[in-house]
């Protein structure tokens, strides 16, 4: 029996966008299938978690709105990633302009973590496992602290461990600003921390 | 007491750890289909229609800017010729009331 599977092959990214782009509207659902779990993954640490889906929601209203733009030089899923990217950094800047970002200090139970981790590294000691659930709760605060772009920087480069090479075409930077931007910003988290223990 | 270089770079781990450890964002139920709404919406307020619409308005904008252009023209005459000649309507004061001419002149030359 000849195998006839055509039919049954799933649409490419390109071929998706061109039905969408001529009024097939319903077909864009196929990306969000396909993609919103990369978004969720993308957003993830990079805004406040109870917000992360409406922000993922966001990205994909932005792709649908500027899908005109997308040229298929490099795969969808990287023009989709910087745009990601980007409305996260769009969410900080808001909040900035609408100076919404938190002024609270440390949190009690935070700044036990923090001095207790470190009298146990004065002594030579290791922080007990327990304690590790507020860390990133205490890394948000700090990274509240930063701008909107040295958040971004700080959090691809050096905990997302991406190369400046990624993180300068994901925020549409010159390596070279990268560099420069994400050395200040990992200084300035390391100030706002050793602030808290001085 | 301060902390060290080597301290501060510990704590800089377990944080970096402590992000690798965040919960996955988890999308919920009727997520999609409200994307979905909103989608179909702003294709209905935009292409094919909105746009047709938008051009429309466009070539409106031009045929009838020659007129416009007209009727800006004769309203700015019409106002020219209805204001009253100033220099008349002084005189006409100076006649009403002859002792106020002297006045008027300290006006009109300062």
């Amino acid at each position: 029996m000849a195998e006839s599977d055509n039919t049954h092959r799933e649409p490419n990214d390109e071929a998706v966008i061109a039905n969408v782009l001529a009024g097939r509207t319903d077909d864009f659902e196929t990306l969000v299938e396909r993609y919103k779990q990369t978004v969720a993954a993308i957003v993830r640490g990079k805004v406040p978690h109870d917000e992360a889906p409406e922000v993922a929601h966001e990205v994909f209203i932005r792709v649908f709105e500027s899908l005109g733009n997308y040229s298929p030089v490099k795969p969808f899923e990287h023009w989709l990633a910087r745009l990601a990217v980007r409305t996260c950094y769009d969410f900080w800047r808001k909040r900035y302009r609408q100076r919404e970002m938190p002024e609270a200090a440390l949190s009690e139970e935070q700044r036990a973590w923090l001095e207790g981790y470190a009298a146990s590294l004065r002594e030579g000691g290791h922080a007990p496992a327990e304690q590790r659930f507020e860390a990133w709760e205490l890394l948000d605060w700090a990274l509240g602290r930063l701008a909107p772009a040295d958040r971004l920087v700080v959090t691809l480069v050096h905990l997302e461990e991406r190369s400046v090479a990624e993180a300068a075409d994901l925020l549409g930077w010159s390596k070279a600003k990268v560099r420069v931007r994400a050395y200040r910003a990992r200084k300035r988290l390391r100030e706002v921390i050793e602030g808290e223990l001085t | 007491m301060a902390m060290t270089n080597k301290g501060m770079d510990k704590i800089e781990t377990a944080l970096l750890a402590a992000h690798k450890r965040r919960p996955s964002v988890e999308l919920p139920p009727g997520w999609q289909a409200g994307l979905m709404t909103e989608v179909r919406t702003r294709r209905r307020c935009s292409t094919p229609r909105g746009q047709a619409m938008q051009e429309a308005f466009a070539r409106l904008l031009l045929r009838f800017a020659g007129v416009g252009a007209a009727a800006a023209a004769a309203l700015l005459l019409a106002a020219g010729l209805a204001t009253p000649d100033l220099e008349a309507h002084a005189a006409r004061l100076v006649l009403d009331n002859p002792a106020a001419a002297q006045a008027l002149e300290a006006i009109l030359w300062s």
